[in-house]
């Protein structure tokens, strides 16, 4: 014969199993009223019950994260490579393309000394004093960069973007020819240079959207020679 | 999917140039998301098979062999959720079997509905519920676990942490 205390483990037990084979049905928002009554009444089962619920609302709450840059920068060097890429880009892009420029490293440092000594000469006349409107030069940058949000956000997503870029550049170039390699470096080395200088420009004189403007396209520069040396193929 | 950042970067890359490869192979038999979901799960099962890790069995799961609910706890339980946060949610769905990962992430996390999962998974509607069930038991032992461990060296570092609950 069972006593009282007996027949309520076994009443439990059983309200339990039964509770198990249906728990998955209600989460998923059938109407199983045994769940709920069930839990109300046994503590081991509510607690599961809450559990399971909390972890559901904690799982819809998840970010989904985007890859980095570099994982990007790859696939398009992949696929530009395989030939299943064909980019179309700015105009400023295609006539660059067209000129096969940064697909040459010979071109990256010419093409480096030129940003930094533009940047140079813009950036010192304007620290000096403005320039008058008929010798202002003409934007390295499409005219959206001076458009961009705070520059304090916009540089430092960009340079995060660069230092990603940059952890992928040092893998590929160790397949680089040694003089290849020592001409992206030297570019690269001249655009950090003008990336500093303009930061520097713009921690003094915050209101100096010129400078901005000009740090915005270094960056843009910088970004398109790593670009160019990840898709670089030995040609 | 892959319980590791680095792994699932590569997987990234290699899934969308599976995409760019293979988008002339779509026939819009099915909507472009499960196609493209199930080029991803195809992508990370491949790699999955190469490095031979063993994983859940896409077929029906024998529920003889399942574990039973775990019950026990002590005085101290509380909640679970309200001492979760979203790194250790992050870990512990780190550690779930592929399979069950695979669903646990489509459905809670990306809100995919069973019969979508199905048609990824290459499995039934039936066994996708079964398997994300599963998934959240073990989620939820792993996470109790963890907590228990925390709140263990908690209290030998502050005796008063089981009075303050």
């Amino acid at each position: 014969m069972f006593d009282e205390k007996d027949k309520k483990i076994a009443a439990e037990s059983e309200a339990c199993r039964l509770f198990d084979a249906q728990v998955a049905d209600y989460l998923e928002g059938e109407d199983r009223p045994v769940v709920l009554a069930h839990a109300k009444e046994c503590a081991f089962c509510g607690v599961l019950l809450a559990d399971l619920q909390g972890l559901m609302v904690q799982s819809q709450g998840m970010p989904l994260v985007d890859p980095p840059a570099r994982v990007w920068a790859n696939i398009r060097a992949t696929l530009a490579a395989e030939g299943v890429l064909r980019e179309q880009g700015t105009l400023w892009e295609r006539w660059f393309s067209r000129l096969t420029l940064f697909g040459s490293p010979a071109a990256v440092g010419a093409l480096a000394a030129l940003v930094v000594l533009a940047v140079g000469l813009s950036v010192s006349r304007n620290v000096v004093g403005p320039r008058p409107a008929a010798v202002k030069p003409a934007p390295i940058a499409t005219q959206e960069t001076v458009a961009l949000p705070a520059i304090s956000s916009e540089d430092n997503a960009l340079a995060r973007t660069m230092a990603e870029l940059e952890s992928s550049y040092r893998v590929r170039k160790v397949s680089f020819e040694p003089a290849v390699q020592a001409t992206y470096d030297r570019g690269l080395d001249s655009l950090n240079a003008s990336i500093q200088e303009c930061r520097d420009s713009v921690q003094r004189e915050p209101d100096n959207s010129l400078a901005r403007e000009y740090l915005l396209a270094a960056y843009e520069q910088k970004a398109q020679v790593l670009t160019a040396a990840l898709e670089y193929d030995g040609r | 999917m892959t319980g590791d950042v680095a792994e699932a970067e590569d997987l990234s890359q290699e899934a969308f140039l599976q995409l760019f490869r293979k988008i002339g192979t779509f026939r819009g038999e099915s909507a472009f998301s499960t196609w493209l979901h199930r080029l991803v799960v195809n992508v990370v099962l491949m790699h999955l098979r190469k490095k031979g890790i063993q994983q859940v069995p896409l077929e029906e799961t024998d529920s003889s062999q399942e574990e039973p609910v775990r019950r026990e706890y002590g005085d101290e339980d509380k909640r679970l959720m309200r001492s979760i946060d979203r790194i250790s949610l992050d870990r512990a769905i780190a550690q779930l079997p592929p399979g069950y990962r695979a669903v646990f992430v489509l459905h809670d996390v990306e809100g995919y509905e069973h019969n979508e999962i199905a048609q990824i998974m290459n499995y039934s509607v039936g066994n996708s519920k079964s398997q994300l069930h599963k998934a959240r038991l073990k989620l939820r032992d792993w996470l109790r676990e963890h907590r228990t461990g925390e709140l263990a060296s908690g209290s030998a570092a502050d005796p008063t942490a089981e009075q303050k609950g």
